[in-house]
């Protein structure tokens, strides 16, 4: 299946978690949240949110300063 | 100047002072009257307080109470623009409020130089209509949610580094996400603007985008960004808008 990573194209073999695609990607970092289809997916929820075919995919650091 | 007789009234003064807000039929008498009986508290007296604070003071709030412990820092003048080469060494929420009196001298204004524990949000929070969360770590940030919760206040949050911000609302009153539903998990090892870095106008963006959420909500107003978080990047000026769910397993909401 397809998916958008960051507006590119990705081809996943499987329907994978969000814990699993960033970890495939070697994108797992300290700060990093995610969206899936224009809604924050809680850090909480990486390792059970399975991603779906044609899901965009969208990454952005948490910014705190002030 | 001449108070009115029915104290939520504006006066025929305050009539002309704000009369380019009271034209707007979004806002009309009703929304500015409801801005000058609101109060609003404001942490972080930083880049994101600075610009926040003096659109807020402008288009007439009631009153606001300013919170920071630093001193101005000579660092701290290329981003932090309600202070001056003069007042360096000053505390910030000290000057700060002198500045703002010069802007508007019929609101009151509290400047309290310290950093606020746990207790002093619980017992402050539930005092103000509002709190706009302009700090400077994930520590404070939570702590700071915790207390808009508990006391159902809502919160506009808003953050910036290198050339990014991010600007979020809550309204707190159990139906969206907090702060929290967000932040869960994020360890505090986010750089600071001391060590990442931060282009000037971009907390000025984010502030500024603070105080029109802050006047939207306290004017009742519009659709505030509750259950949304808006991202801005600098490098190429666009924004960004995801939506934000409240997490029913949320330690702090849920």
């Amino acid at each position: 299946m397809h998916i958008r990573l960051n507006e590119q194209l990705l081809q996943l073999t499987s329907n994978c978690t969000v814990a699993e695609l960033l970890q495939q990607q070697q994108l797992a970092s300290e700060g990093l949240a995610v969206a899936i289809n224009n809604t924050v997916i809680s850090k909480r929820c990486w390792s059970e949110h399975k991603l779906q075919s044609n899901d965009n995919v969208q990454l952005f650091q948490i910014v705190t300063g002030g | 100047m001449t108070k009115p007789t029915n104290p939520s009234e504006l006066s025929p003064q305050q009539a002309m002072r704000y009369s380019r807000q009271v034209m707007l039929p979004a806002l009309d008498f009703r929304g500015q009257e409801a801005l000058l009986a609101s109060n609003v508290l404001l942490i972080g007296m930083g880049g994101l307080g600075c610009a926040a604070a003096p659109y807020l003071v402008a288009s007439g709030i009631g009153s606001i109470t300013l919170v920071d412990d630093d001193t101005i820092d000579h660092s701290n003048l290329q981003r932090q623009i309600l202070y001056r080469e003069a007042d360096i060494g000053q505390s910030k929420v000290q000057q700060a409020a002198a500045s703002l009196r010069q802007l508007n001298s019929e609101i009151e204004i509290q400047a309290l130089q310290q950093r606020l524990s746990e207790d002093d949000l619980a017992t402050l929070v539930p005092q103000y209509s509002l709190v706009l969360d302009c700090t400077d770590n994930l520590t404070t940030r939570n702590a700071i949610n915790a207390a808009c919760v508990k006391a159902k206040v809502p919160l506009v949050s808003g953050a910036a580094i290198r050339l990014e911000g991010q600007v979020a609302s809550f309204s707190m009153q159990g139906d969206g996400a907090c702060y929290h539903c967000f932040s869960q998990l994020f360890g505090e090892q986010q750089l600071s603007c001391m060590e990442a870095g931060i282009l000037s106008p971009v907390v000025g963006i984010i502030g500024t985008m603070q105080a029109l959420e802050a006047v939207k909500i306290l004017g009742g107003i519009g659709t505030p960004l509750y259950g949304k978080l808006q991202l801005f990047d600098a490098l190429t000026s666009q924004w960004r808008q995801f939506g934000l769910n409240k997490d029913p397993n949320c330690s702090v909401c849920g």
